[in-house]
C-alpha cells in the first residue's frame, strides 16, 4: 500500500508544487502553519441552511482560533451542531466567515472571489464527503480525473493515466469503467479519495469520511488517510467516532461554536 | 389544520422556485385551452357587427333602375321581405395623395339605411360632395386616405370631381378584405353617387328577410326578379344574387380555414404541455420517496399518504388553473382581436368565453391530480427499506442505456471535455422529463418545418396562377348608366392602342352549382390564359363561334369545381346563371388553381347568353409589348382614355398590381399562422426552460460538489448547456418526421376546406434553418437557468436537501 501511496502522491501539479511551503512531518517544531483561522465567527441565516424567516439566525462559530501545521493529521470532534463541518467548509473555502480571517497555504480565503476560490480549491485542497458525492454520470476513472480536467493539468491522455494510477493506488484499478451505482459504499469512498488527491493537493479534508462505512471499511479508509499523511499531506477530518479520532496526532474538540479542547496546542 | 394537510402546504413552500415552475407548466397547458375560445369570441363580435350593420340576407345587382318610392315600398313589402335598401355603386379611377387607383363609390342611405347600414367609426357623416372612407382601405387595399384628405374621382362625364373624406365607416357587405376585394371603398350619399355616375336610380338592392333559410331566399329572389322584370320590361339582374346563410359573416370562410390550423396547433400545445406536466409531477413526487417511506414506517396507510401527495397536486392544480385561465383569457382575447382586425377591420371589445373559463378552472386540478397518479402509484409501491437506504447517486447507471453511453461512443473518451460529457449524460437521468422536453422541442420544430414548407407551397401556387395569365392589363366595363359592353369596335380600339400587342374580349361573371357560387369566365378558343388540363380538351373555334348555339354548351371546370361536382369529361351538369338554370357538358378539367380552383370556363358567346346577352363581354384582356410597370401603366391609361372617348367608360386592373395584392393577402394568412405558430413555439421553449430549471434545482448539491473540486462558472455553464443542446438536437431530429406529417396534414386541410391543391415544396434548406433556429433559441432561453446554476453558493448547495 505504501508504494502505491507513493504513486498516489507522486502527481504534484507544477503550480501546486510551487505554492507549497516546506513540509515537515507532524511534531516537528520547525513545521510551518499551513492553515490558520483567526477570530472566526460564522452566522447562518435560518437553521440547516434553509431560507429563514426574517430575524432568525444561527451562530455556528463564536470566535475560533486554530492553527494547523503542515503535515499534521488533525481530528475535529464534537456533538452535532457544534460547528465541526463549518470549520471544514471554511478551510475549504466553501463557506465564508462572517468575521475573522482564514488563511490556507498562504492564501487569504476571505479576500478571494468565488471563481478564484474554485480554481484554488482544485489545486490546494482535496475534500472527501460523508456521502461520497461522486458525479453519478461519470465512471470511477472519470470521477478521479475530474479535478485534473477542471484545472487543465497535463494533456487529456496523461490525465486519464494519472486517474487510473490513483485508482490502482486505492485498489480499484480494475473498476475504472464502473458507474458509481455499480460500486459499493467503500469503493465509492475510495474513488472519492482518488478524486480528492487527483491534483496532488497539500491538504486533504474529510467531513465524516467514514460515516457511511462499516467498521472494517472505515478502518481501511483510515489507513489510506494515514498513509497519505505519512507522505506529507496535511489531513484534517471530522469524526464522531472516538476510536477514529484517536488515530489522529492531534484532536480538537468543538462545542457550541468554540474550541473547548486541543491535544496538540500547536502555534 | 391536520398535520398531513400542513405537510401538503409545507411541501409547496419548501421549494418555492420549483413550485412556481410546476404552476407555470400547468398554467401553460391550461392557457392553451384558451385557443378554443377564439371562435366563440370572434363569432359573438361579428354577429354583433352583423346586427349593427343590418347586413343583407339577399343582395341583388341590377342595371341602373330609376325606382320611385312607391316601387321601393312594394319591394319592401314583397312576401318574405322585412326591409329593403337601394344603393348605387360606381367604380371609377381616383387620384389622391395615396396615388391613382380604381375605387368604388357606394351611394347608400348610410347610417339610416335599414339594410347594409354604414355605421360611423370616426369623424362625421358626409354631406353632398363628401365621402366616408372604409376603415379597411389602408390594410386591405393599400389606399388609406386620412380624414380631411381629398380624392378626385373621374365622373361619368370625364371630369375629376374632388371629394373630401370626412371620416371612416364600414359596411360589412362592401368592405374590402373581408369580401376578398382589394378595391378601396368610399361611402357617400345617394345623390353624390348619382351625380358622379351621371345616373338616376340604383343598381343594387339589399334585402333583409323575415325567414333567412335558403328556400325562403330563393323565393324572395324569384319574387324580386319577377317584379323588377315587370317594371323594367326585361330582367335587369346582372349577376347571381348574393345570399347570406344564417350566422354567416364576410371573411368567415378565411377565418374558418385558419381556425382549423389553430385547433391543430392548440391540441399539439396542450398535449405536449400535459406531457411535461406529468414529467414535472413525477420529479416532485420522486423527490419525496424517502418521506413517503418514513410515513409508512410511522403507520401511514397508502390512502393517507397518497392523500397528502394528491392534496399538494390539487393545490398546485388550482394555482396553475388560475394562472393559466387568466393567461388563456388574455391570449384568447388578443388572438380574437388580432383576427377581427386583420380579417375584417372590426373593433373588438374585451370578451370572455364563460364555458372555456369554467373548463379551464376545472381542468387545472383535475390534470394535476391525474398527472400525479402514475408517479404516486410507483412511489407507494417502493419497498420501505430500499427507499430509506436510497442511492445518493441519483439512479443513473441502473439502465443498460446509461452504462452503454458511459462506456462506449463519443461520450466515453477524452475527446469530449468532462463537463460536456456530464451534461450530455444528464439527459438520461430523468428519462421521462427529458422525453417530455424532447417532445416539446419536436412539436415546435415540426410546426416550424410545416409552416415554412407551407409558405413555400403558397408562394409556388401563386407563381403558378399568375403565370398562367398572359396579359398585362384587364380592362373592365364601368357599371352605371351609359356603360356599354365591349363589342368588336371596343376590341379594335383597345388592340390598336400603341404598346398593345394583343387584346381578347372576356366575360367575367358567376354561376352557382349546388347552392355554391363559382366564378365564370367566357373565353375564346385561344385565350390569353394558359390552361393545364388533366382530362378532356379546350374549346375549339367552332365552340366559340358567335353563331354557335348548342343545346348543351361545353364547359371546362377548374379543379375545385370539378371535385365538388365529382365531374368527369362528358358529364352533364346544371348551373344557375343570371338568366336561370342551364345544362352544360363537361369538355375538360383544368388543374390551374385560378380563383381558388373554382372557375367555370365557358365559350364567350355561351356565357354572354347566360348573362342575358349577346354582346355582354365586360372585359378586354390586353397584352403589352413591354413588361415594365411604367409602360404598362401608360398603356392602361391610354386604353381607358381611348375607350372612354369612344363611349366605352372603362376601368383598368394591372396584373402586376393584382400579383402584389394576392401575394400580400396570402402572406397575411401566413402571418396569422406564423403568429399562432410562434405562440406554440414559445410554449414549447418554456417547457425546455422548465425541464432545465428542474435539473438545476435537483443538482444544486452536485453543483456545490463541482465547485468544491475546482469547477468554475464556465464549467457549470458547459454542463447544463450540453444537456440543453442534446435535448434540443434530439427534439429537432424527431421534429423532422413530425414536421413532414404536419405539412401533409396542412395540405390536406387546405385542400378540403379551401379546395386548393397546393404543390409539395419541401426544400432541404428548411431542415438546416430549423436546426440553427432550435439550437440558437435553446441557448437563448436557458440563460436564466444557467445564471441560477452559476450563482449557486457551494456552501449553501452542499446543505441543500
Amino acid at each position: 500500500m505504501k508504494s502505491k501511496i507513493g504513486i498516489l502522491s507522486g502527481w504534484r501539479g507544477g503550480a501546486a508544487a510551487d505554492d507549497k511551503p516546506a513540509i515537515a512531518p507532524t511534531g516537528d517544531p520547525g513545521a510551518s502553519v499551513i492553515i490558520e483561522l483567526a477570530g472566526v465567527e460564522k452566522t447562518y441565516r435560518g437553521a440547516g441552511g434553509r431560507r429563514a424567516e426574517r430575524g432568525t439566525s444561527f451562530r455556528a462559530l463564536n470566535g475560533v482560533d486554530l492553527a494547523i501545521a503542515a503535515g499534521e493529521m488533525l481530528a475535529i470532534t464534537g456533538p452535532s451542531g457544534s460547528g465541526k463541518t463549518t470549520i471544514i467548509n471554511l478551510i475549504a473555502g466553501i463557506d465564508r466567515p462572517t468575521t475573522g480571517t482564514v488563511t490556507v497555504n498562504g492564501s487569504r480565503l476571505d479576500q478571494m472571489s468565488e471563481e478564484q476560490l474554485a480554481a484554488w480549491r482544485g489545486r490546494t485542497v482535496g475534500i472527501v464527503f460523508q456521502f461520497f458525492q461522486l458525479m453519478p454520470t461519470l465512471t470511477a476513472a472519470e470521477n478521479a480525473m475530474l479535478p485534473l480536467d477542471l484545472a487543465r493539468l497535463g494533456a487529456p491522455r496523461d490525465r486519464q493515466a494519472v486517474a487510473r494510477r490513483h485508482l490502482a493506488a486505492v485498489a480499484l484499478g480494475d473498476r475504472g469503467d464502473r458507474l458509481p451505482l455499480e460500486l459499493s459504499g467503500g469503493e465509492q469512498q475510495r474513488v472519492a479519495i482518488a478524486r480528492a488527491m487527483a491534483c496532488g493537493p497539500p491538504i486533504l479534508l474529510g467531513d465524516e469520511p467514514t460515516g457511511n462505512l462499516d467498521t472494517a471499511m472505515a478502518r481501511d479508509m483510515f489507513r489510506l488517510l494515514q498513509a497519505l499523511n505519512e507522505n506529507g499531506t496535511t489531513v484534517v477530518y471530522v469524526t464522531h467516532d472516538p476510536a477514529l479520532a484517536q488515530m489522529a496526532s492531534r484532536i480538537v474538540s468543538v462545542r457550541d461554536g468554540l474550541i473547548v479542547g486541543d491535544t496538540g496546542g500547536r502555534p | 389544520m391536520s398535520t398531513l394537510t400542513r405537510k401538503a402546504w409545507g411541501d409547496l413552500t419548501r421549494h418555492r422556485a420549483r413550485t412556481l415552475l410546476a404552476v407555470f407548466t400547468l398554467g401553460l397547458a391550461i392557457a392553451s385551452l384558451g385557443f378554443a375560445a377564439v371562435p366563440r369570441l370572434l363569432n359573438a363580435a361579428m354577429n354583433r357587427q352583423v346586427l349593427q350593420s343590418h347586413l343583407y340576407d339577399v343582395g341583388v345587382s341590377t342595371t341602373t333602375l330609376d325606382l320611385n318610392s312607391a316601387q321601393l315600398r312594394v319591394l319592401g313589402h314583397l312576401p318574405g321581405v322585412a326591409a329593403v335598401s337601394p344603393g348605387l355603386g360606381y367604380v371609377a379611377e381616383a387620384a389622391s395623395a395615396a396615388g391613382t387607383a380604381n375605387v368604388e363609390i357606394a351611394g347608400t342611405g348610410l347610417a339610416s339605411a335599414p339594410v347594409d347600414t354604414v355605421p360611423l367609426l370616426s369623424g362625421r357623416m358626409p354631406g353632398p360632395g363628401e365621402v366616408l372612407a372604409d376603415a379597411a382601405n389602408g390594410r386591405a387595399a393599400g389606399y388609406a386616405i386620412p380624414t380631411g384628405g381629398t380624392i378626385k374621382v373621374r365622373a361619368r362625364g370625364g371630369a375629376l370631381v374632388p371629394l373630401r373624406v370626412t371620416g371612416t365607416g364600414m359596411n360589412l357587405a362592401a368592405t374590402p378584405g373581408a369580401n376578398g376585394s382589394t378595391t378601396p371603398v368610399f361611402y357617400t350619399t345617394l345623390a353624390t353617387a348619382q351625380s358622379l355616375a351621371g345616373a338616376r336610380g340604383y343598381n343594387y338592392l339589399g334585402f333583409r328577410l323575415t325567414d333567412d333559410t335558403p328556400a325562403a331566399q330563393s323565393r324572395v329572389i324569384a319574387e324580386v326578379r319577377a317584379y323588377l322584370t315587370a317594371q323594367a320590361g326585361t330582367d335587369p339582374i346582372t349577376s347571381l344574387p348574393a345570399t347570406r346563410s344564417p350566422g354567416q359573416w364576410p371573411g368567415q370562410s378565411a377565418f374558418g380555414r385558419t381556425m382549423a390550423l389553430l385547433y391543430v396547433i392548440a391540441i399539439l400545445a396542450f398535449a405536449s404541455a400535459l406531457f411535461l406536466l406529468a414529467a414535472t409531477m413525477n420529479t416532485v413526487i420522486a423527490e419525496q420517496a424517502s418521506e413517503i417511506a418514513i410515513l409508512k414506517t410511522l403507520g401511514g396507510r397508502r390512502r393517507q399518504i397518497g392523500g397528502v401527495i394528491l392534496r399538494t397536486a390539487a393545490i398546485l392544480g388550482v394555482a396553475g388553473a388560475v394562472a393559466g385561465t387568466i393567461t388563456g383569457v388574455a391570449v384568447a382575447w388578443l388572438l380574437a382581436r388580432y383576427f377581427a382586425v386583420r380579417l375584417v377591420d372590426v373593433s373588438f371589445g374585451f370578451g370572455v368565453s364563460l364555458p372555456v373559463v369554467v373548463a379551464s378552472l376545472v381542468a387545472g386540478p383535475v390534470f394535476a391530480v391525474a398527472a400525479s397518479l402514475p408517479a404516486l402509484r410507483r412511489a407507494l409501491r417502493r419497498p420501505v427499506a430500499a427507499t430509506l437506504a436510497g442511492a445518493e447517486t441519483g439512479g443513473y447507471g441502473s439502465g443498460r442505456l446509461d452504462r452503454l453511453v458511459a462506456r462506449t461512443g463519443p461520450l466515453s473518451g477524452t475527446g469530449v471535455p468532462g463537463s460536456v460529457r456530464m451534461g450530455a449524460r444528464n439527459v438520461l437521468r430523468q428519462k421521462r422529463r427529458s422525453a417530455a422536453a424532447v417532445a416539446q422541442v419536436a412539436v415546435a420544430t415540426g410546426l416550424a418545418i410545416a409552416f415554412l414548407a407551407l409558405g413555400q407551397s403558397v408562394t409556388a401556387v401563386i407563381g403558378q396562377t399568375i403565370g398562367t395569365l398572359h396579359f398585362s392589363v384587364g380592362v373592365g366595363m364601368a357599371p352605371g348608366q351609359g356603360a356599354r359592353p365591349f363589342g368588336s369596335r371596343a376590341l379594335a380600339i383597345a388592340a390598336s392602342t400603341p404598346g398593345v400587342t394583343g387584346a381578347e374580349p372576356v366575360e367575367t361573371s358567376s354561376v352557382q352549382y349546388n347552392g355554391q357560387a363559382y366564378t365564370a369566365w367566357g373565353l375564346g378558343a385561344r385565350p390569353l390564359y394558359s390552361y393545364r388540363l388533366s382530362a378532356g380538351h379546350w374549346f375549339s373555334p367552332a365552340d366559340t363561334a358567335p353563331s354557335t348555339r348548342p343545346a348543351v354548351p361545353p364547359v371546362v371546370l377548374g379543379p375545385a369545381l370539378a371535385r365538388a361536382a365529382r365531374a368527369h369529361v362528358g358529364q352533364i351538369l346544371t348551373l344557375s346563371a343570371a338568366t336561370g338554370p342551364a345544362r352544360v357538358r363537361v369538355l375538360g378539367i383544368d388543374t390551374v388553381p385560378t380563383n381558388n380552383g373554382g372557375t367555370a370556363y365557358l365559350p364567350l358567346p355561351v356565357l354572354e347568353r347566360l348573362d342575358g346577352g349577346p354582346g355582354t363581354a365586360d372585359s378586354i384582356w390586353v397584352r403589352t409589348a413591354s413588361s415594365a410597370h411604367a409602360a404598362i401603366d401608360r398603356v392602361a391609361a391610354a386604353v381607358a382614355a381611348r375607350l372612354a372617348a369612344a363611349g366605352y367608360p372603362a376601368s383598368t386592373a394591372k396584373i402586376y398590381v393584382i400579383d402584389a395584392q394576392i401575394t400580400a393577402a396570402e402572406k397575411s394568412i401566413l402571418t396569422i399562422v406564423e403568429v399562432l405558430g410562434l405562440v406554440v413555439v414559445a410554449i414549447m421553449l418554456m417547457g425546455l426552460v422548465s425541464a432545465l430549471s428542474m435539473g438545476v434545482f435537483e443538482r444544486t448539491r452536485e453543483v456545490g460538489i463541482l465547485r468544491s473540486v475546482g469547477a468554475g462558472a464556465r464549467h457549470i455553464r458547459r454542463v447544463f448547456s450540453a444537456e440543453a443542446v442534446v435535448l434540443a438536437v434530439a427534439g429537432w431530429a424527431f421534429g423532422l418526421l413530425l414536421g413532414w406529417l404536419i405539412y401533409q396534414g396542412l395540405l390536406a386541410a387546405v385542400r378540403r376546406s379551401a379546395e386548393i391543391s397546393l404543390p409539395q415544396e419541401f426544400p432541404p434548406v428548411i431542415l438546416l434553418i430549423t436546426l440553427a433556429g432550435v439550437v440558437a433559441l435553446t441557448l437563448l432561453v436557458i440563460r436564466g437557468p444557467l445564471r441560477r446554476a452559476t450563482r449557486i453558493h457551494p456552501g449553501t448547495a452542499l446543505r441543500y436537501q
